[in-house]
């Protein structure tokens, strides 16, 4: 016999073991090419990240929010005599308002509480 | 060995009894096919792997290269605001180039190309992409919507490199302090330069004392004075004088800071720390300060400002003659020339230079930006410089020295040392452990009397903001004739320095307006108190509001400056 029981063996083994370094290497492979594409995909993030964040300070500008407070909204500039100190004594007496007595077939309805003044 | 076949019982003989040339052929033969049966299975085992695997994977959207993430150099650190609102950034800016071998049809291409880039010229990019050539650029730094939009169009030869840009969100809001970057990114102006190499480390943001609303206020309402009094320039400072952090800071003209080559030299230069004026009346202050610091004088102390001052070849007169003998408090509120060069006088040459010194008017300010201006100072110090310097003449400082010196002096003598980094000033504190007093509390009680008087009573009525007590000094300097000597009355620089709150100074508010000239509103007057006082009201109004400080109402016989009035004379043309 030209190849012996134990050359045969380590054939096999070779061949294993080969096939073992081909799936190891090609998992190795497949797991590098799936982190390099997630380091891209965080890369990519961040770069929106970064793009987003001096995007909103951009449109934050103050001078351009004041444009489009004058120009959108009934509000005008808070002046000094509007503020109080947070000390509860310097704000004006007030009382809860009293919500008039409802009758059964009205409780239904939607209660409307966020209207001003009383009644 | 019965049971054994012929075959081997041969094989056996033959290995058995003598080695033949025969027997070593046939082992070679036996390896060389082992050899090219492993190659074979090896190539086979390869295509498998690449037409079943790798097709596979593909299928499933794998291209089954190795991305490498590519080692990337860090990003140059952010500079932001004390809230943390980006004042400088660096972006990832595609840059967009052709190869005009893959154009296939130039025309359609640049036609498309000059629809999405109206600035883009049609005829320009047609020849660049009619080139024989394989690259041109046709655009630099496109935005990541521009960017889709091209890819939108579709066409193969249009291509992107990715290239770094320092982006500045808030524009030219803070231009001389943020400064600005060159297309390297190498820091060139501002704190850009002076912490270039912190900054290319890349890491954490750089934070700045600057409040993005408050320069918002400020630059409004410089700009608007410079406007309004077709002024050639002006600056502006709010100052935490408690900590010396420089809350705002604007020079006028500024810049776009993304295209600096394109600004002239007037509007790249910083008036407010660069540039070294002669003050004018502003500096009474100081002088006034140092009468009350070297003298033991009442409040009535008079002087004498019947006629115009002789000194040597110079007359000092006032702008606002009272023609009689004023009180401190009245030559501070009418802003006496006269009277501020005599009280000079009584200080003395040598003392008022050391008390100036001690302000820190006769050196460079100390600040985290490279633009920093020396004071011109006369040399040597002659004794008409004592009588000039007393109301801001003959000595030039830059405006935020000014600020600190009178800063500091209303910070109940304690020296106020400028930062524009937060925390700098913190560390500087607690390392170095030890105050440095330049006046007495005293001369610092009596100081903040006196600029309230100013405001309540004098040439800055327009500061006067209910529930904010806000005290102060107006500034007229003439400016020295471009071509020969003496000063030209028409060219002024008008300024206002204000402190508030007045009985707890924390914070100072500075405009300058560089030659404005009077306009309808103000009937003509371009001086400190109608062009500068009027904008510094604005802003303490404004300010307010936007750092939540409650009002806090006097009564005016309660007032700082109540118990100076008796030194003040009703027959006042004020």
């Amino acid at each position: 016999m030209i190849f012996r029981l134990s050359t045969l063996l380590v054939i096999s083994g070779a061949v294993a073991a080969g096939a073992l370094l081909f799936w190891t290497s090609q998992s190795v492979q497949q797991s590098e090419s799936r982190l390099g594409k997630l380091r891209q995909a965080v890369q990519g993030e961040e770069q929106a990240i970064r793009v987003l964040k001096a995007e909103w300070d951009y449109l934050n500008r103050p001078d351009r929010l004041e444009f489009l407070a004058s120009e959108y909204l009934d509000l005008s500039v808070s002046e000094s005599e509007f503020h109080v100190s947070q000390d509860p004594g310097d704000l004006p007496e007030t009382s809860a308002p009293e919500l008039p007595q409802r009758k059964p077939s009205m409780q239904a309805q939607p209660a409307n509480f966020t209207g001003g003044g009383d009644e | 060995m019965n049971s054994m076949p012929s075959f081997f019982k041969k094989t056996f003989r033959i290995r058995g009894s003598r080695h033949s040339a025969l027997d070593t052929a046939r082992s070679r033969i036996a390896i060389i096919s082992a050899v090219f049966v492993l190659a074979y299975l090896l190539v086979g085992a390869r295509v498998f792997d690449l037409t079943i695997i790798q097709g596979r994977l593909k299928q499933a959207g794998d291209t089954g290269q190795v991305v490498t993430a590519q080692a990337k150099e860090k990003f140059r650190a952010d500079i932001v605001d004390r809230n943390g609102v980006i004042l400088a950034t660096s972006l990832e800016t595609a840059s967009l180039s052709a190869d005009p071998a893959l154009i296939a049809d130039a025309a359609k291409v640049a036609r498309e190309l000059h629809d999405l880039f109206p600035d883009l010229v049609y005829g320009d990019t047609l020849q660049k992409l009619q080139k024989k050539g394989r690259f041109v650029w046709i655009k630099r730094g496109l935005t990541p919507r521009e960017q889709f939009r091209v890819l939108e169009l579709g066409h193969p030869g249009l291509k992107f490199e990715n290239e770094r840009t320092r982006i500045y969100p808030q524009g030219s809001m803070a231009a001389h302090f943020v400064g600005y970057t060159d297309v390297d990114g190498k820091g060139l102006a501002g704190v850009e330069r002076s912490f270039d190499a912190l900054l290319a480390r890349g890491g954490e943001p750089l934070a700045m004392t600057l409040d993005i609303r408050l320069q918002h206020i400020l630059r409004r309402e410089v700009a608007g004075a410079v406007k309004s009094f077709s002024a050639i320039g002006g600056a502006g400072a709010i100052v935490d004088i408690e900590s010396g952090e420089i809350l705002a800071a604007v020079s006028m003209p500024d810049f776009d800071p993304h295209e600096p080559g394109a600004a002239n030299p007037a509007q790249i230069f910083n008036n407010l720390t660069l540039g070294v004026f002669e003050q004018g009346s502003t500096f009474k202050i100081f002088s006034t300060a140092a009468l009350l610091e070297t003298h033991n004088v009442p409040m009535g102390y008079k002087f004498d400002a019947r006629q115009p001052l002789k000194r040597g070849r110079f007359t000092i007169s006032d702008f606002h003659p009272e023609k009689r003998e004023l009180t401190i408090p009245e030559i501070f509120m009418h802003s006496s020339n006269i009277g501020s060069a005599l009280m000079g006088e009584m200080v003395g040459g040598k003392a008022l230079q050391d008390f100036y010194a001690d302000l820190g008017l006769m050196e460079p300010l100390k600040l985290e930006i490279d633009e920093i201006g020396k004071p011109i100072l006369p040399n040597p110090w002659a004794e008409i410089t004592t009588v000039t310097a007393s109301y801001g003449h003959g000595i030039s400082v830059s405006p935020l020295q000014t600020v600190m010196a009178a800063a500091s002096i209303v910070n109940g003598g304690i020296k106020v040392n400028p930062t524009l980094i937060r925390g700098e000033n913190r560390a500087q504190k607690s390392s170095v452990g030890h105050e440095v007093r330049v006046v007495s509390p005293q001369t610092a009680h009596r100081m903040r009397q006196l600029m309230r008087l100013v405001v309540t009573e004098g040439t800055g009525k327009e500061a006067n903001i209910p529930g904010y007590n806000v005290g102060g000094k107006t500034g007229t300097a003439q400016k020295k004739k471009t071509g020969g000597k003496g000063y030209d009355e028409k060219r002024r620089i008008s300024s206002f320095l204000g402190f508030f709150p007045m009985e707890a100074p924390r914070y100072a508010v500075f405009v300058m307006v560089d030659e404005p000239k009077g306009n309808k509103a103000s009937w003509g007057y371009a001086t400190g108190g109608w062009v500068a006082t009027p904008a510094v009201g604005n802003i303490i109004k404004a300010m307010g509001p936007v750092l939540g400080i409650a009002p806090h109402d006097v009564k005016p016989d309660e007032d700082m400056a109540a118990s100076l009035k008796e030194f003040v004379s009703h027959n006042a043309t004020y």
